[in-house]
């Protein structure tokens, strides 16, 4: 397994906060790493310190058998502009030659505005995109570069069904030719449909490193939320919560529950059944719930 | 020069004459107080005319130089754009030079006018050959100022760049005793101009120019505060991570 990237007990303080503290990571050559937490869990900063916009305040980091501020580094990494930084008057052409300038053997540009769904907009200015079309074509330029490992901070927040699959495919077909991305979402959609591998992150250190084949068996689970006097003991709970007079039960097994719930002829009212959330897949995965009133 | 140097230098010239208030400011002002505030009083005069040429060659040095290179550094560093410049390959070089060539057009815009106003409607005059080396001098000068400009941009935020660009110019040019009659010059700017990096600029200038001994003093402070100013660019330069909030 050759490793890409590795950070060893990273941390990053700004001021008296730590947004990254004492992080080990190892990502492999071919994985797709998605990061996952909430904002404020230090994903971004912990992303800048792996492409060398931050330094570290201490432990170390290295991308590529290098410093992250190497130039060997720098050809072999892709990273996105926040797509509000794009230059406005600049033509998305000019862009992705501009970047492809930088790199020995760039992507033929046809091929990369096709594989992101924007040839049409290759002669309009930046400035004239939507912010989702803007999105993409930030997102292409980080692959501009045949780069192997890619570096995508929130890649679809905010961006519609439609624009969101145009990207996905773009990442599935550079991960399909063997490249590797490090991903930070807090959609678990996302995660899912994308990463080998989910590190949920919070408060600057990882909670838990799983495969999302097993991160999906937990998240499988469907909250049921009902208002009732006393349950009783019911099999199949992964989890209780009690909220005021609402009680959460996290279940991998919806209908048994609702079995026995009337079956054992419990008194209950305002039932709801929902999709596990994020929170829910923070807690399955780590045991603890998200942080919130933040 | 690569290819990637010129797009570089090509997409900041461009940059700089589409967006030009700094770039006016930097042509204009220089001229402007030549043409309102010497010319009318000394225009007759040759080697007073000639010497106050010399000086106003060496504020619009300053102006442009400072004025380019930390307004560019300055918001380069601040926009997220940069920052994503500095995740690709290619090295500081392309940029930098694209800097200096685009920083030089700069210069040369506000010099020439000077010139050109010198010769056409005042007395200053001087040899040819003493001209092209009073232009050498300016270069000396230029590369002094970069590094004074590049520091204040690589150690202030964008912010501290435009209010150190609109205080700072007045009071390091009367310090340097740059706007006196280098024969009837106050005795506090005797004192005091020999350590301030203008007056050496100006010094080496004018000795180029026209008949005119140089304070030592002035030369070695000059070569000491670009050593200082380099110094403060590349220490800058390495602790950079662009915009830290606190």
């Amino acid at each position: 397994m050759t490793v890409l990237a590795r950070t060893i007990g990273l941390s990053k303080k700004y001021g008296d906060h730590t947004a990254v503290d004492d992080v080990s990571l190892e990502i492999p050559a071919g994985q797709v790493l998605g990061l996952l937490g909430p904002n404020g869990a230090g994903k971004t900063t912990l992303i800048n310190l792996l492409v060398g916009l931050r330094r570290p305040t201490s432990g170390t980091v290295e991308v590529c058998g290098g410093d992250p501020r190497d130039e060997a580094t720098r050809r072999v990494i892709g990273v996105t502009p926040q797509e509000t930084a794009l230059p406005t008057n600049w033509r998305v052409k000019e862009l992705v030659d501009f970047v492809s300038s930088h790199f020995a053997d760039p992507v033929d540009r046809n091929e990369l505005l096709d594989r992101f769904g924007l040839t049409s907009m290759a002669d309009r200015q930046a400035g004239s995109l939507s912010g989702g079309q803007q999105r993409r074509v930030a997102v292409a330029l980080a692959f501009a570069g045949r780069p192997r490992l890619v570096f995508l901070d929130e890649p679809t927040t905010g961006l519609d069904v439609e624009a969101r699959r145009a990207l996905w495919d773009g990442i599935r077909t550079f991960h399909a030719d063997g490249g590797s991305v490090v991903l930070t979402s807090h959609y678990i959609e996302e995660i899912e449909a994308l990463a080998d591998r989910v590190v949920v992150v919070d408060r600057g250190t990882v909670l838990a490193d799983d495969t999302v084949a097993s991160m999906r068996d937990k998240v499988r689970l469907k909250r049921i939320t009902l208002t009732g006097a006393r349950l009783p003991h019911l099999t199949g709970i992964s989890t209780t919560e009690c909220d005021g007079d609402r009680t959460h039960l996290l279940t991998p097994d919806v209908a048994g529950v609702l079995r026995q719930l009337v079956g054992l002829d419990v008194a209950f009212d305002d039932i709801e059944i929902a999709s596990a959330s994020l929170e829910d897949a923070f807690l399955a995965l780590t045991g603890q719930p998200v942080r919130s009133g933040r | 020069m690569s290819s990637l140097t010129m797009t570089y230098t090509r997409r900041q010239l461009t940059e700089t004459l589409r967006t030009p208030v700094m770039f006016l400011t930097v042509v204009l002002v220089p001229v402007a107080v030549m043409l309102f505030f010497i010319v009318p009083f000394v225009g007759d005069n040759p080697s007073t005319m000639t010497y106050g040429t010399a000086t106003m060659a060496v504020f619009a040095v300053m102006l442009a130089c400072v004025g380019h290179f930390s307004i560019s550094v300055a918001a380069l560093r601040e926009s997220a754009w940069g920052s994503y410049l500095r995740t690709l390959p290619g090295g500081l070089a392309p940029q930098a030079v694209g800097h200096l060539l685009v920083g030089m057009v700069v210069v040369a815009a506000a010099v020439v006018p000077i010139i050109v106003v010198a010769w056409l409607f005042t007395a200053a005059n001087a040899p040819i050959g003493r001209v092209l080396l009073a232009v050498g001098a300016l270069l000396i000068t230029a590369v002094m100022f970069t590094f004074m400009g590049l520091a204040v941009g690589y150690l202030m935020g964008l912010a501290g760049t435009l209010i150190f660009n609109s205080v700072a110019f007045l009071p390091l040019s009367v310090a340097g005793g740059m706007f006196f009659d280098p024969e009837n010059t106050p005795a506090f700017s005797e004192i005091v101009s020999p350590f301030i990096p203008t007056r050496g600029a100006s010094d080496l200038v004018v000795a180029a120019l026209m008949p005119y001994s140089p304070d030592p003093l002035a030369l070695f402070m000059f070569g000491a505060w670009t050593v200082v100013f380099a110094v403060l660019f590349v220490w800058g330069y390495r602790r950079d991570e662009g915009r830290r909030f606190r």
